[in-house]
């Protein structure tokens, strides 16, 4: 992956959207050292809107990050770890009799909360992990006839092991295409590692993290970024990328209409989070491969995989001219 | 991909420029035409070329996406067909000479081109074009014996190199800026000039083509029409019946009359400069054409009785040697020329002296007693006939040595036939030659007293009726031309007693560097003395244009004589370009012209509507380009600014931002910004740090 370089004073820009992203960014950058770019890319998936799955080798920083951003966004935050027993209703809730007013009372899950952390997503069964569908999409949850509206902002960040197979379920493409983007971490560089031995970052800082906004905050936050504005030829350049996906001879399946449009957002999102006012072709190639990746299917037989697929179609594909 | 092999599949990367297909097919246009114009080529072919070719090249654009097994197996079905019809023509066809197979050979070439061109769906398929294309162009320089040929070369490489310029763009996925800024002329110019030079070079330094191992050589008869009587002698350049007799020698006509039955020196022709022949030869030769042995004071004709038919199947050999044994000469080498019949003339077969081979689609030749060959035929425009000369290379020392009492050849007492002389003409014979030992020694003192004591002059006044021609030019108007001059130094000759003949030919004419074949007008028409040395054979003698000893040299370059040659043309070159322009290459201008106009009328109107955004990227990209930074098309304008941040040109990211507000971001760039980044441009565009 291509480093971003660090932009120079950023151009003025108009909201708090900016303001929400920069302080996230900072916050975030202080537990996970060393990995700016995926703190990027992890913090415009959840400023489009969007679900993140995190996939990597254990002890890479998945949940770390996970729960670096769920404490800077302060609210609430469940955790919940996938096992082969876990059932939906361990997620969404129960209705139960309360014997003492004698009513049935719905009595929430742990998707009720702002973040949602749930580790090792691929250890629970396909009828659990569905259960999550609704909540993902619909940002609600239907139990016993009754639709339950979730908190605002409903953020699930979800991780796996892609490694692992004894005892594990692997997401269906329908699940997938939920999360707006995949982010892999990979091992840190030796300055970050040395850091982690001596006590910066990592668990430690964890500790120390402050909720630099709210809930309510990140709610208006990811609205404005919805608004930023787009110019057609970047418009094209999205729609030239998924176009290229769907052409591709390696691909089977192409990226969906609602890939197109998750990013556009999350590119919405990264031109927030570096402080532009606008999105740039430069926002929709940085996050290109992480939302497309896990959306697109390729043919059998090769042996690339599916980010190399998406780098390859960006080398190849000429920029709009504005 | 499990699409069955027989339907069509999309092709990965298909080419879409309608510009480059155009440039292209219009390159493959000029050279099919190059190749047409040689008029060799039938009307089937003619027609696939110039209908087949443009619409193979349009279906192929509609069905750029697509890509089938049955199309490509009926294409290489349709190669086989070519192929196999071109084994047939030259199967049919007893090939007597290279010409025989040159032609179906181009035509397999048209043929070929139509059928790849159904099938053109990427670039590379188009540079294919391109390269046979060039090999197409080949073929009609081959065929070419003419400058004609070079217009289409022009015209293909002007074709060319815009078809590599916008495949390179193409390439890039950049729209073609032709004509858009200054750059892109400059750098095309550059390279193009460095070809030129390259080429240039290469031409005038190359060595120049030799004959080596012949096999078949150029022989052709444009129109067969025989002769009235087998063996006559016929020149239509002289007009009239042309049968050389009598009072039919038309002053109007471009021929010289020295081409007849007799040469009657009291006649005043002015050949003029019509280009009669065109020779491709190793080295300058004078061509000879017959000869003369016997003299009456004032015609020459000849005693040589009635032709003799001669034939052999493609290559003819006479049969005589009339005197010189050669083939046991030491230093003796086969001199290959092919003769390219430009307008009708005598039929006589030309060559360097001594004629060995004659390459003739005719099966029969005529010769004389003294080695004179003649065709059964009328050799008009277009014909062709190649002959293989036996020259013996001889210096100085080789002629003094030859023993003038050893007339060891039975027929050379005809040679020394003499009318009744004038006494003064003897005398001067015996004065001038008193000091010289030997035969050689005598014809130079010869020569050098007429060279010194008469003057060349064409418009020499008539002979006085009655008057011996020799005697006449010597003692009373002392100034001639080449038939009193030979005449002179024949009659001088064999009143010494030394066999000496008239001769009648051509000189070499001038060589063309381009072409490599020397033009022989009317007017190179000339008569000289041949003098028999005993043991070395027929020397030819001239003491106006110096026949050369032969001693094996040749052009060593294909160049050489270039400077001389164009010096001599700076007058006629604007007519020449003019009138070549107009038979050959007028559609071809027409077509590459047309689509050079419509690429730049497109830019321009697209650089109209180009923002500041648009033109600041562009400019950097043209600076970058320079050092060796061309932007990939996928590079976002930031990206690439960055890059060029990093290969030391400060400023450039903050420019690539701004760059990025104008474009995507529809905000209004600061006048002081915009003067920055202009700054910036200009401090890079002068090779100066900031």
């Amino acid at each position: 992956m291509q480093s971003v370089s660090p932009f120079p004073p950023p151009p003025p820009i108009s909201g708090r959207a900016a303001q929400v992203a920069a302080d996230l960014f900072a916050n975030v950058t202080l537990a996970l050292r060393g990995k700016p770019d995926q703190a990027r890319l992890a913090l415009a998936g959840l400023l489009s809107g969007g679900h993140l799955l995190i996939e990597d080798v254990p002890g890479v920083g998945k949940t770390l990050l996970a729960k670096a951003i769920a404490r800077s966004v302060g609210g609430t935050f469940r955790r919940v770890q996938g096992t082969p027993d876990l059932l939906p209703a361990d997620l969404t809730g129960v209705t139960i009799f309360r014997r003492q007013s004698e009513t049935w009372e719905f009595q929430p899950g742990p998707l009720f909360a702002n973040v949602v952390l749930l580790d090792e997503i691929n250890r629970a069964t396909p009828r659990t992990q569905a259960a999550t569908l609704e909540a993902m999409e619909e940002r609600q949850v239907t139990v016993d006839g009754h639709t339950h509206a979730l908190p605002d902002p409903f953020l699930l960040i979800a991780t796996q092991n892609p490694f692992e197979h004894a005892g594990t379920f692997p997401l269906v493409e329908g699940q997938r295409d939920r999360f707006s983007l995949v982010l892999e971490l990979g091992l840190p560089g030796r300055e970050s590692e040395r850091e982690l031995l001596l006590g910066h970052g990592g668990t430690a800082a964890l500790a120390r993290l402050k909720p630099v906004t709210d809930p309510t905050a990140l709610a208006n936050a990811i609205a404005e970024v919805h608004r930023v504005p787009v110019h057609t030829a970047v418009t094209d350049y999205v729609l030239d990328i998924t176009a290229a996906t769907r052409s591709h001879p390696m691909v089977s399946l192409g990226a969906s209409p609602r890939a197109s449009l998750s990013l556009l957002r999350v590119a919405q999102a990264h031109a927030t989070i570096v402080g532009r006012s606008f999105v740039a072709p430069d926002d929709v190639k940085r996050v290109a491969a992480a939302v497309l990746g896990h959306r697109i299917i390729l043919s059998g037989g090769d042996l690339r995989t599916a980010t190399a697929v998406i780098d390859e179609i960006l080398a190849k594909l000429a920029v709009p001219r504005g | 991909m499990n699409t069955p092999f027989w339907r069509s599949a999309p092709v990965a990367d298909p080419e879409s420029s309608k510009p480059l297909r155009s440039a292209v097919l219009a390159t493959v246009l000029i050279a099919a035409i190059g190749i047409i114009n040689e008029g060799l080529v039938g009307p089937a072919t003619i027609g696939v070329s110039l209908i087949g070719i443009p619409l193979a090249f349009w279906w192929s654009y509609h069905r750029r996406h697509r890509e089938s097994a049955m199309l490509k197996l009926g294409i290489a079905v349709g190669l086989v067909v070519a192929l196999a019809g071109f084994v047939g023509q030259i199967r049919a066809a007893q090939i007597v000479s290279a010409i025989d197979v040159q032609i179906p050979l181009a035509e397999l070439f048209l043929w070929v081109q139509f059928l790849h061109s159904l099938h053109l769906p990427a670039r590379r398929d188009l540079m294919f074009s391109l390269a046979s294309s060039l090999v197409m162009l080949a073929v009609a320089s081959v065929l070419s014996v003419g400058m004609g040929v070079g217009v289409f070369i022009v015209l293909w490489a002007a074709g060319g190199i815009s078809s590599l310029y916008m495949a390179y763009m193409s390439r890039l996925q950049t729209a073609v800026p032709l004509g858009e800024t200054s750059s892109n002329a400059r750098s095309v110019a550059g390279p193009a000039g460095a070809v030129l030079a390259c080429a240039a070079a290469a031409f005038l330094l190359m060595p120049a083509a030799r004959t080596l191992n012949p096999i078949a050589f150029p022989a052709e008869l444009s129109i067969i029409s025989s002769l009235m009587q087998p063996g006559g002698f016929s020149n239509p350049s002289l007009g009239g019946s042309g049968d050389g007799s009598g009072d039919l020698f038309d002053r109007a006509s471009f021929g010289y009359f020295g081409f007849a039955d007799s040469l009657d020196t009291s006649l005043r022709g002015r050949p003029d400069d019509t280009l009669v022949m065109r020779v491709r030869a190793p080295a300058p030769a004078f061509w000879r054409g017959q000869t003369f042995d016997v003299w009456d004071g004032r015609t020459w004709t000849s005693s040589n009785g009635d032709a003799v038919p001669i034939s052999g199947d493609g290559s003819i050999r006479p049969l005589t040697t009339a005197g010189d044994d050669l083939a046991g000469w030491p230093g003796s080498d086969r001199f290959v020329q092919t003769f390219y019949i430009e307008r009708p003339g005598p039929n006589l077969i030309f060559g360097a002296y001594r004629i060995d081979d004659v390459f003739f689609t005719e099966r029969s030749l005529f010769e004389l007693e003294d080695g004179t060959l003649r065709t059964g035929v009328n050799l008009g425009r277009g014909s062709i006939y190649t002959v293989v000369s036996e020259m013996a290379r001889v210096d100085e020392d080789m002629l003094r040595s030859a023993d003038p009492l050893r007339l060891s050849y039975s027929g050379v007492d005809r040679y020394l036939q003499l009318p009744n002389v004038p006494d003064r003409v003897l005398e001067l014979a015996r004065n001038v030659t008193a000091a010289a030992p030997t035969t050689y020694d005598k014809i130079l003192a010869l020569e050098s007293w007429m060279s010194e004591n008469t003057t060349y002059n064409l418009d020499a006044p008539p002979l006085t009726p009655g008057a011996d021609a020799v005697d006449q030019f010597l003692f009373v108007d002392k100034q001639g031309f080449c038939e009193q001059i030979g005449s002179s130094l024949v009659v001088m000759l064999r009143s010494l007693g030394i066999p000496a003949r008239l001769v009648i030919g051509y000189t070499p004419g001038e060589r063309n560097p381009f072409t490599g074949l020397y033009d022989v007008k009317a007017s190179d028409a000339h008569s000289w003395a041949e003098v028999y040395f005993p043991g070395v054979g027929w020397q030819g003698f001239d003491p106006t244009a110096r026949v050369p000893l032969y001693d094996g040299g040749s052009n060593s370059r294909a160049g050489s004589g270039l400077l001389d040659y164009l010096a001599g043309r700076i007058d006629s070159l604007p007519s020449y370009v003019g009138r070549s322009l107009r038979v050959a290459g007028l559609g071809a201008v027409v077509v590459v012209l047309g689509l050079l106009g419509w690429s730049t009328g497109a830019e321009r109107r697209r650089a109209r509507r180009r923002s500041w955004a648009d033109k600041t990227l562009a400019a950097f990209e043209d600076i970058g380009a320079h050092r060796g930074l061309i932007r990939p098309p996928s590079d976002t304008p930031l990206e690439y600014l960055e890059s060029l941040e990093q290969a030391g040109m400060a400023g450039a990211r903050r420019a690539g931002e701004l760059i990025t507000v104008a474009a995507y971001g529809g905000g209004e760039i600061e006048e002081a910004d915009i003067r920055e980044v202009s700054e910036l441009l200009a401090a890079h565009r002068t090779g100066r740090r900031r």
